[in-house]
């Protein structure tokens, strides 16, 4: 299912980026150096550059949880060795908290300096997941509501924290009582 | 008499002329003034116009560890399992 993504994306401003070079030019000489360079437009052109790694796959990182599951795992595995219909395993409430680490690479005057390595926590907490396990593979059959909330930081500080929904997941279809918003989902599931 | 009157007359008509000649031309008795010793140019650091050293940004992410926790205990069952076409029987 390649439609799951956040209603807002995560994104950084050039004052986040200033933000965060400063702090990393008190750890760094070379930085501080030719911090007054890196200040305007270019923390602009940084900030450009870090909101496109930003750009987040949201299933790839919920598939990292779910395929920790006990169940999830051994579905996957049965599905790989015995072919059938596919085998729909559902997960109740969950938190996943995911890490990552958005990097960025400075080069002043052909100079490179030591990388900017900021911290990303992403807080995906989903009230039920259906997954659809078939082939040694599984994918996103339902997902209940979820909400996701990223803090960026850089070491202890802080430089943004952004909650937002997923959206373009179809809904339980094991919750009896509709509600209006539900949309009607094209889910490409051989059975 | 008259001829005494006469060149005192002429006597002070000449120094009072002198005189209004020295207040016009107040300096035409003066040296030349000598034309004043260059100083020493003064240092000024003059700003060159600097330019701005190319900047270029690259950035990636690295993906880090991923955790799940569910809200029910650990004992309980979190999960559920069954295939598809038991769905549709």
């Amino acid at each position: 299912m390649s439609n799951v993504k956040l209603r807002a994306k995560i994104e950084v401003s050039s004052d986040d980026v200033e933000k965060a070079l400063v702090e990393h030019a008190k750890d760094e000489p070379s930085v501080a150096r030719v911090i007054e360079h890196l200040r305007g437009s270019a923390a602009k052109s940084a900030a450009d550059e870090l909101n496109q790694a930003l750009d987040l796959n949201v299933f790839e990182l919920l598939a990292q949880g779910w395929g920790q599951v006990l169940a999830v795992r051994n579905a996957v595995q049965l599905s790989a060795l015995i072919p059938g219909p596919p085998a729909l395993v559902r997960l109740d409430q969950h938190t996943m908290t995911s890490t990552a680490y958005p990097v960025l690479k400075v080069r002043v005057a052909d100079r490179a300096l030591p990388e900017l390595r900021l911290t990303l926590e992403i807080i995906t907490g989903a009230q039920s997941a259906t997954l659809a396990v078939r082939d040694g593979r599984f994918e996103l059959l339902a997902l209940g509501n979820a909400s996701v909330t990223a803090r960026l930081r850089y070491k202890s500080v802080l430089l943004k924290e952004h909650v937002t929904a997923v959206e373009g997941a179809p809904r339980d279809p094991f919750r009896h009582e509709r509600v209006a918003s539900d949309q009607p989902v094209s889910v490409d599931i051989p059975i | 008499m008259l001829i005494a009157g006469v060149l005192i007359g002429l006597g002070l008509g000449a120094l009072l002329t002198r005189r209004l000649f020295m207040k016009r031309q107040p300096t035409a008795d003066v040296e030349p003034p000598v034309p004043a010793r260059p100083e020493p140019a003064e240092i000024v650091a003059v700003p060159v116009a600097e330019t701005a050293p190319e900047i270029r940004f690259a950035a990636r992410l690295d993906v880090g560890e991923t955790t799940i926790e569910f809200a029910a205990p650990s004992d309980a069952d979190e999960t559920t399992m069954e295939h598809s076409r038991e769905l549709h029987e």
